[in-house]
């Protein structure tokens, strides 16, 4: 009893409202339908075309690649990423929680 | 011990009167009536109905009569207003009533006699009538207040028949108990959310099957026959209501000797419906089954008025409670303590 | 139980006090105060001895908040909260009941009954209130469960529905293959009862022994909540679950039709109930001549895959001449004047009328085709707003070229007779007045008075009235 767009699709890092709507279009498949109503036919070409997408473990390294290579080529942005400080700009006397949790070199992946 | 009051010397209260306002009490052209002498109102389109023929004017009257009768009329020339006569005839100012020497003007531009607004209804041709309802119910009489007595000389509607209807007012279309259980139900100032609530409590009653009575339920004496409560679910929800709410509340006082006495004090109509309400809403909620509010309202009301709600429980607890510390009642007028006096943390129960 | 003495207290006003201040007489108890027994007060620690003023300080600070308790409830079962809004309940027991006369089919087009209210057929043989009830013509905003049983009024507009019916009755206006088709649509401002006359026709219609085929929400079909399937020759969109479910409403509703029962078996209508020609069902399936149409729609509505073809078959075969005549009724039109909630492989929106159920229905409004004998009814609704080209169409303006609106919902309803539903007339909110006075709704008697402020009050809006009567104290 999953809901394919609500839950099943959108649980995958990189997939969120829109993609799942592109997804579920493109099989010709209604926003309430479960999982369990789907054919096999069906099912099977989700697979195939998630498959080529970039997301979730692949996404994520990806973007921890993209910030490696900012540091490598030592730009501001890649210094700001790996000192855990905002990258654009912003103010550090307060509020730089996020930046703390999220700049970083190595993702947890 | 009770707390000490300050008196205030009634000569200040006169130096500084509370409710001060900035422009001059009576402005005439603010207090003038709506009516205005250059602007005579509109000759309402419909002024006769069959209950209301318009008589003509009394010396036109005469003349006709005159007619009727071969001789001279009273006045030489028909359709003479009076304020005319007496401008020309001045014995005839002599023998004039004094009411009409007060006013020096001619007769009104318009005409006071209230009219109705709509006119009757026309009746429905006599076969469905006797098609839709067998036994017909007699056709009330059509409303004609005696308007001519209740005009004021000068005014341009007449007076209102009193008492007013109950729906002339639009903030007290609802009756005061419905009024005060929406304000009840109410979170967060969303009005129109809590009336359809309070819809849905009503017509949740009025579908439900009538209460059955049980022995020892003690309803307010007066209470119209349980089978009826369905028909009248205001009257249905009064009557729980009511009967559930507790007479006294009990105030925790610091009495003599600094130890907090339990003090019943009385409570208004208002406030006592609202500890049963504050009660049936707490028993609404421990239902376990998933219905909505109005249901487990509706719910909880049936059963107050079967007599088996926790409601009742709450009630004698604090009219036992009541009579045991009966001997703490402020009786003395003059030293009650308001209670909005009180200083010191209050069971409310 | 409490003393009698407290019984007295509600009904005296006032509180009396005999006695002056100073003069204090204890009616009940002679008792100093001190020997009352002082009550322990709850919870609340005794202060202690180090600090009395600070444990008092602190007493009269806190302010103690007690949670609400939370009570565990079970959850609701898959379906079970679509029940409870779908439910319609259609008598109340606590209601006084009205003797009216019934809604026969002998009323239809009748000019003399209108302003009068009738009862729905419901005895005990009858199973109209059932069909209408398979049909979900019944809605659950309609006030059905505060009167004894339904009942509705007659109104000027209801004889103009039923002439819709009387003139296919007797085939007035005939083309030369005999065809007679209605089409109209009810249109008004919210609350006037267009849901209502849809209701009557069909009781109507079943009365008569027509196929009524209705759609009750038309909003089901386009917020894309039902499965949707291209279909390749036609390039519509099939929506099979739903005409499933379509399918099953109409079959339950018109079982004496189907069956055949109660046309003579020299009525050239007995004979349509056998199929006339050969229809492909699905991909393999075919429905040979001769087959029975109950049959086809039985075998259809267990298998969503043969439901759109079932529903076709049945169309063409209404279509044939010795047919029965047929209604199709639709609610809330407004909702396929829209782009649909679904979306093609390019995601794109798909237009409403490209979805295959509201492109046959409005085929049949705009007479692209038609039955034998027929009529095709649509309701608009209120709930569904920026319906411009609906309404310019409906309005019958022209183009306005600095408008942008929808091509293709003029020519789709064009053509169709466009019923306007008006605000009750004096006689027919009297007759509504009366009948809610004596279903025990209102308590006071309908005198002019009343009755003028309420009609006043709701301009003669149906929906309004109602409101009036039920709410507003008297």
């Amino acid at each position: 009893m999953v809901n394919l767009y609500g839950k099943a699709l959108r649980s995958f890092f990189g997939i969120g409202h829109n993609v799942a709507d592109r997804i579920c279009a493109k099989f010709s498949i209604h926003k309430t339908a479960r999982i369990s109503q789907l054919t096999q036919p069906k099912v099977t070409a989700i697979t195939s075309e998630m498959t080529k997408m970039v997301i979730d473990t692949e996404l994520k390294r990806k973007i921890a690649d993209n910030v490696i290579r900012l540091k490598d080529i030592g730009t501001h942005r890649g210094k700001r990423h790996a000192l855990g400080l905002p990258v654009r700009g912003q103010k550090t006397k307060k509020q730089i929680v996020n930046s703390r949790r999220f700049n970083r070199l190595q993702t947890n992946i | 011990m009770l707390p000490r009051t300050a008196s205030v010397r009634s000569s200040i209260l006169r130096i500084l009167p509370r409710h001060t306002s900035l422009a001059p009490r009576s402005n005439p052209v603010l207090l003038r009536n709506f009516a205005s002498r250059y602007t005579p109102p509109p000759t309402p389109s419909k002024p006769i109905g069959p209950s209301q023929d318009v008589l003509p004017h009394i010396s036109e009257e005469g003349a006709i009569t005159a007619g009727i009768m071969g001789g001279e009329g009273l006045y030489p020339m028909p359709g003479v207003p009076i304020g005319e006569m007496l401008r020309t005839d001045p014995t005839a100012l002599q023998n004039t009533p004094k009411l009409f020497k007060g006013i020096p003007g001619v007769k009104r531009e318009y005409s006071t006699t209230a009219t109705p607004i709509e006119p009757p209804l026309p009746e429905a041709p006599a076969d469905i009538a006797s098609s839709t309802a067998p036994a017909p119910a007699p056709t009330p009489p059509p409303v004609s207040p005696d308007a001519f007595a209740l005009t004021i000389p000068g005014a341009k509607y007449p007076l209102p028949k009193l008492p007013l209807p109950s729906c002339s007012h639009l903030k007290h279309r609802y009756s005061t108990l419905l009024e005060q259980v929406t304000n009840f139900i109410m979170i967060g100032g969303r009005k129109a959310k809590a009336e359809s609530l309070v819809d849905q409590i009503l017509a949740n009653l009025r579908t439900r099957p009538a209460p059955k009575p049980r022995e020892g339920t003690p309803l307010l004496p007066g209470t119209p026959a349980l089978s009826t409560l369905p028909l009248d679910p205001i009257q249905y929800l009064q009557t729980a209501i009511d009967s559930v709410s507790p007479l006294v509340k009990i105030l925790m006082l610091k009495g003599g000797g600094g130890a907090k006495q339990p003090v019943p004090y009385p409570l208004r109509l208002r406030q006592r419906r609202r500890f049963a309400l504050t009660w049936i809403s707490a028993a609404a909620d421990k239902k376990k089954d998933r219905l909505g509010f109005a249901e487990r309202f509706a719910d909880e009301v049936v059963a107050v008025v079967e007599g088996r709600s926790s409601a009742w429980e709450k009630r004698s607890q604090v009219h036992k409670l009541a009579v045991v510390s009966r001997a703490n009642v402020i009786i003395d007028p003059g030293r009650t303590v308001a209670p909005s006096k009180i200083r010191f943390p209050i069971a409310v129960l | 139980m409490v003393s009698p003495i407290l019984w007295r207290c509600p009904q005296m006003p006032h509180i009396i006090y005999p006695f002056k201040s100073g003069l204090r007489i204890h009616s009940f108890t002679t008792t100093s105060p001190l020997s009352a027994k002082p009550l322990k007060p709850k919870g609340s620690p005794p202060s202690s001895k180090m600090n009395p003023g600070k444990q008092r300080m602190q007493s009269s600070k806190v302010h103690v908040k007690k949670k609400p308790i939370m009570v565990q409830k079970p959850a609701y079962e898959v379906g079970q909260r679509k029940e409870l809004r779908k439910r319609i309940v259609l008598s109340n027991t606590n209601a006084i009941p009205v003797v009216l006369p019934t809604m026969t089919a002998d009323l239809i087009g009748n000019e003399d009954a209108a302003g009068a209210m009738f009862a729905l057929p419901s005895r005990e043989a009858d199973t109209i209130v059932d069909r209408l009830r398979a049909l979900e013509a019944f809605q659950t905003k309609q006030h059905w469960p505060f009167f004894y049983r339904p009942c509705t009024l007659f109104r000027k507009e209801t004889v103009e529905v039923g002439r819709l019916l009387e003139r296919v009755m007797r085939r007035e206006g005939a083309g030369e293959d005999g065809r007679v088709n209605e089409r109209a649509i009810l249109h008004g401002y919210y609350g006037c009862g267009r849901s209502m006359l849809l209701l009557q026709a069909m009781t109507w219609a079943l009365q008569k022994e027509w196929v009524v085929i209705a759609i009750p929400n038309a909003q089901d079909l386009v917020i894309g909540h039902t499965e949707y399937e291209l279909e390749g020759n036609s390039h519509l969109w099939l929506q099979k679950a739903y005409t499933t479910d379509l399918l099953n409403r109409v079959l339950e509703a018109n079982q004496k039709t189907l069956k055949g029962v109660g046309f003579p078996s020299s009525c050239p209508a007995r004979a349509m109930m056998k199929i006339s020609q050969s229809y492909r069902l699905g991909r393999t399936d075919e429905v040979q001549k001769g087959d029975l149409m109950k049959t086809v729609l039985e075998t259809a509505v267990l298998d969503p895959l043969l439901a759109w073809d079932a529903f076709n078959a049945l169309l063409g075969e209404l279509s044939l001449p010795g047919s029965p005549p047929a209604l199709f009724a639709l609610d809330n039109l407004n909702q396929i004047s829209i782009p649909s909630k679904y979306r093609d492989p390019a995601f794109n929106a798909i237009h409403s009328h490209d979805l295959a159920l509201p492109n046959t229905f409005l085929a049949y409004l705009s007479g692209k085709r038609g039955f034998h004998k027929g009529v095709t009814l649509a309701a608009t609704s209120s709930k569904c707003s920026r319906t411009l080209a609906l309404d310019a169409a409906l309005e019958g303006r022209g183009v306005d070229p600095y408008e942008r609106l929808d091509p293709r919902i003029g020519p789709s309803i064009e053509g169709a007779q466009i019923i306007h539903v008006d605000s009750l007339s004096k006689e027919e909110a009297k007759a509504l007045m009366d009948y809610y006075n004596e279903s025990g709704i209102m308590k006071d008697p309908v005198d002019i008075a009343t009755f003028n402020e309420k009609y006043a009050v709701s301009a003669g809006n149906p929906r309004d009235l109602f409101g009036a009567c039920l709410r507003i104290r008297q």
